[in-house]
């Protein structure tokens, strides 16, 4: 039996290679989907707690201006371990012609606890090492020059730093080097003295609160780390709503196009059992032959992925504010998960022709559509795409929730850039109110981070959405052979036929649009109530912007349809209605 | 005078290294009003020769003409025009439209050639009346036994009163009360004056014709001159209607 299923195995997917590749394609696509979502989820995951394992993060901070005695602080009872003095100068800092505060922090060879983690760049001595969100609104880039003092030192490093939620949240801003190079350039400006300690147990409040009584200035990691997430909710609820309608999207076009697939092909299931195969025999067959596709499309998405995937989840991190996740095997998951959900799928779907009777005993019903199209004396192009429309039901609703899902992130999205431009005007109008100052930009003011994130996700769902209608063309167009070649044969030209596919998709199209704007504007919605706790200060995308999403999905629809209608003229019609 | 003539058709395929010459060189004349049959074995090549003549494939060689008009170099919308006025189809496989009703299948090609919707619902009642499924003109192929279906086969291919009526095997997948009534409608069809060509390997079917052609290995082997279905060497279309 298992040589029999080989062989068999071997010669459908022989037979059928361009199906074969086609499916490769789709699940490739899907694989790819599912990575990037699950990169992105590592992203969002525990950005703060990622940054503080990177840089061996200190559970409590003991500051004060003057001495701080590293050693008593050491020695309480509850501390494990201690990052020792560690001493920032404060002056300004100058770059591009932007002037903002900046505290130098001397970082010493030997420091462990709390050092920060250099993501661009090294450490060089006598060069400064920038804290990410710093030199973000500063426009610092590794090379650059900046000036303290009258004197310019080169950046050599972006660094990841714990110590505070960043910049602007906390001013000055901060910048490392060596502890002679901050002496140098400090020239005699305020120090502020530093003792990162980490605790045995986290959470202790008795370490905490006698630290507090006896040198004061005490801040803690989890107070760090509320004000750090509460900063970057936004980002988070935004990354992670998509992440999920990522993996949405990855299992729709699965089912969609395995269900199509096997639609195609259920006259050849029915001819294997005819010939011996059991349903069962037959639903493994079909599960092994799926299992097989997703496997190799699974691998090659995901190597994809991780190359573009990679990037977002490190764009998505830097927003949060936190190192880069850190890829391990769970990535090759994915493509395990593909693989058994492409077996589950495929079975499932291959159980109605496996159990069916062999002989057809419940005849499709005629399209009234159609009938109406004609009655009506319609052109027979238009009773086509009537019957296009409306005699494959499954094929309609893939077309239809596909457009539906790229319109929903599309409306979302404009709801975000209609926000932003509101509060972008109103932080204007502030701006203007209260005298301008030659300061660094406060980064997401007017979203600058988030839109790209958003609109390359939008994308990425869109590219998903628009590779299921292909792959449902492609797929419809295999299943309808027969019936293409009928109406070839009854004088219907390639390019009526394409035409009327094109116009389906359109139509159908239209009604995914109108299903997509309501369920767009209220993700974004709830998004924006989730990510800001209220929903104050939203504003929907303008109608006439909502009104324009339905035309313009029913035209990209088109030309995507237009695709697999292209091959309509290659049906070999002869052999199509050749007698089966 | 003749409606349709083909000149040293070819039509070759090449399967790896080999070169299947299913067509070749056959030359065929069919006056208006004709009835041609075309009989052969298995793989002879008469269906092929029976696409080629309907654009539904292309020669590799040769010359065709409808009328005086040459068209064998006519693009696939061109082909398609032909068919829509001037070439009606039947195939073994009857090839009916499973989610379109009988009626629906006999008004599209009307509705495609430019028929009003009352022309065309007129139309293919009076043909679905003349072939004796009036009744059956609501349901679905499927609902149909194989003689019916190709009884509305025959109709939706008579929708716009083609000039020529390429039947492929059209009793092939039919048993032998249906046989005949399908030879009854095709013996009425010429009588009438439709022009026929039909391909089959059955020769009580094929001595229908006025003319028939035997072809083989691609090429026509034998011509006979029958005598308009009202005589055949076989079986005659009135033995077949006493059937």
């Amino acid at each position: 039996m298992v040589r029999l299923a080989v062989r068999l195995l071997a010669s459908r997917l022989r037979r059928s290679r361009a199906s074969a590749l086609l499916v490769v394609v789709v699940l490739a696509t899907t694989g790819a989907a599912g990575t990037s979502a699950v990169l992105l989820r590592s992203a969002v995951t525990g950005p703060w707690d990622r940054a503080f394992a990177a840089t061996h993060g200190a559970h409590l901070h003991v500051a004060g201006f003057g001495g701080l005695d590293a050693g008593a602080l050491a020695a309480l009872p509850g501390v494990a371990e201690s990052s020792g003095r560690v001493v920032a100068t404060v002056g300004e800092l100058r770059h591009d012609g932007l002037t903002a505060g900046v505290a130098l922090v001397g970082i010493p060879d030997d420091l462990r606890v709390d050092r920060p983690a250099v993501v661009d760049g090294s450490w060089r001595p006598g060069a400064v090492v920038m804290e990410r969100s710093f030199a973000r609104a500063l426009g610092v880039k590794v090379g650059d020059r900046v000036e303290m003092h009258e004197a310019t030192v080169e950046v050599s490093g972006i660094a990841v730093s714990v110590r505070t939620p960043g910049y602007p949240a906390t001013v000055p801003g901060r910048a490392f080097t060596d502890p002679a190079t901050a002496a140098a350039l400090g020239r005699g400006g305020p120090q502020l003295t530093t003792v990162g300690l980490r605790l045995a147990r986290p959470a202790d409040e008795a370490v905490v609160a006698r630290a507090a009584s006896e040198y004061g200035m005490v801040t803690t990691a989890s107070a760090i780390r509320a004000e750090a997430l509460d900063r970057t909710r936004q980002f988070q609820v935004v990354l992670a709503s998509f992440s999920i309608l990522l993996l949405t999207a990855a299992a729709f076009l699965l089912v969609v196009l395995l269900g199509a697939r096997l639609r195609s092909q259920s006259r050849e299931l029915v001819i294997l059992r005819l010939i011996g195969l059991t349903p069962g025999q037959l639903i493994g067959l079909v599960a092994v032959e799926h299992a097989v596709l997703a496997g190799a499309g699974g691998l090659v998405g995901t190597a994809v992925a991780l190359v573009g995937g990679r990037r977002l989840a490190e764009t998505a991190a830097t927003s949060l504010g936190s190192t880069a996740p850190r890829l391990d095997l769970s990535v090759l998951g994915v493509v395990g998960v593909l693989v058994v959900a492409a077996a589950a799928v495929s079975a499932a779907a291959a159980r109605r022709p496996a159990r069916a009777g062999l002989v057809a005993t419940t005849p499709a019903r005629p399209s009234t559509a159609t009938a109406r199209a004609l009655t009506a004396g319609l052109p027979a192009s238009a009773a086509l795409v009537a019957k296009e429309v409306s005699t494959s039901r499954a094929r309609a609703a893939a077309t239809v929730l596909a457009v539906a899902l790229a319109v929903m992130t599309s409306v979302a999205a404009l709801g975000m850039e209609a926000t932003f431009r509101h509060e972008g005007r109103q932080a204007a109008a502030r701006a203007v109110a209260s005298a301008p100052v030659a300061g660094p930009a406060v980064a997401d003011a007017d979203g600058s981070g988030l839109r790209p994130l958003v609109y390359w996700l939008q994308g990425a769902l869109s590219l998903v959405a628009l590779a299921s209608i292909v792959a449902v063309g492609l797929v419809g167009i295999r299943e309808r052979r027969r019936e293409l070649a009928v109406l070839s044969a009854i004088g219907f030209s390639a390019r009526q036929l394409a035409g009327a596919a094109v116009a389906g998709q359109c139509v159908l199209a239209g009604l995914g649009g109108l299903i997509g704007i309501p369920l767009g504007v209220g993700f974004f919605r709830l998004a924006y109530a989730l990510a800001n706790g209220s929903s104050a200060g939203l504003v929907d995308a303008p109608p006439l912007h909502l009104v324009a999403v339905v035309p313009l999905a029913m035209l990209v629809t088109g030309l995507v349809a237009a695709l697999p209608a292209s091959t309509l003229p290659r049906v070999p019609v002869a052999a199509a209605l050749a007698p089966a | 005078m003749t409606l349709l003539r083909a000149v040293a058709l070819h039509r070759h395929f090449t399967v790896g290294d080999t070169v299947v010459r299913a067509v070749d060189g056959i030359d065929l004349t069919v006056e208006a009003g004709e009835f041609v049959s075309v009989m052969g074995p298995s793989g002879c090549g008469k269906s092929t020769l029976l696409h080629l003549l309907g654009g539904l494939d292309r020669p590799t060689s040769g010359e065709i003409h409808l009328d005086d008009e040459r068209v064998d170099g006519l693009k696939e919308a061109g082909w398609a025009r032909l068919r829509r006025r001037r070439i009606g189809f039947v195939f073994q496989a009857y090839n009916l439209i499973d989610d379109l009703s009988v009626r629906d299948n006999l008004e599209l090609p009307a509705v495609l050639a430019g028929a009003s919707a009352q022309q065309s619902r007129a139309r293919a009642a009076e043909l679905l009346d003349q072939l004796g499924i009036g009744a059956r003109a609501d349901v679905a192929p499927a609902h149909l036994s194989g003689g019916e279906r190709q009884r509305v086969a025959i109709g939706r291919a008579l929708m716009n009163r083609p000039d020529l009526l390429l039947a492929d095997e059209p009793t092939g997948a039919l048993d032998s009360r249906a046989t005949s009534e399908v030879l009854q409608i095709l013996g009425r069809l010429h009588a009438g004056g439709q022009a026929i060509v039909l391909v089959t390997h059955d020769p009580r079917v094929a001595t229908l014709a006025d003319r028939l052609l035997t072809v083989r290995d691609g090429q026509v082997v034998d011509e006979t001159r029958l005598g308009g279905g009202t005589a055949s060497p076989v079986l005659g279309l009135g033995d077949l209607l006493e059937r």
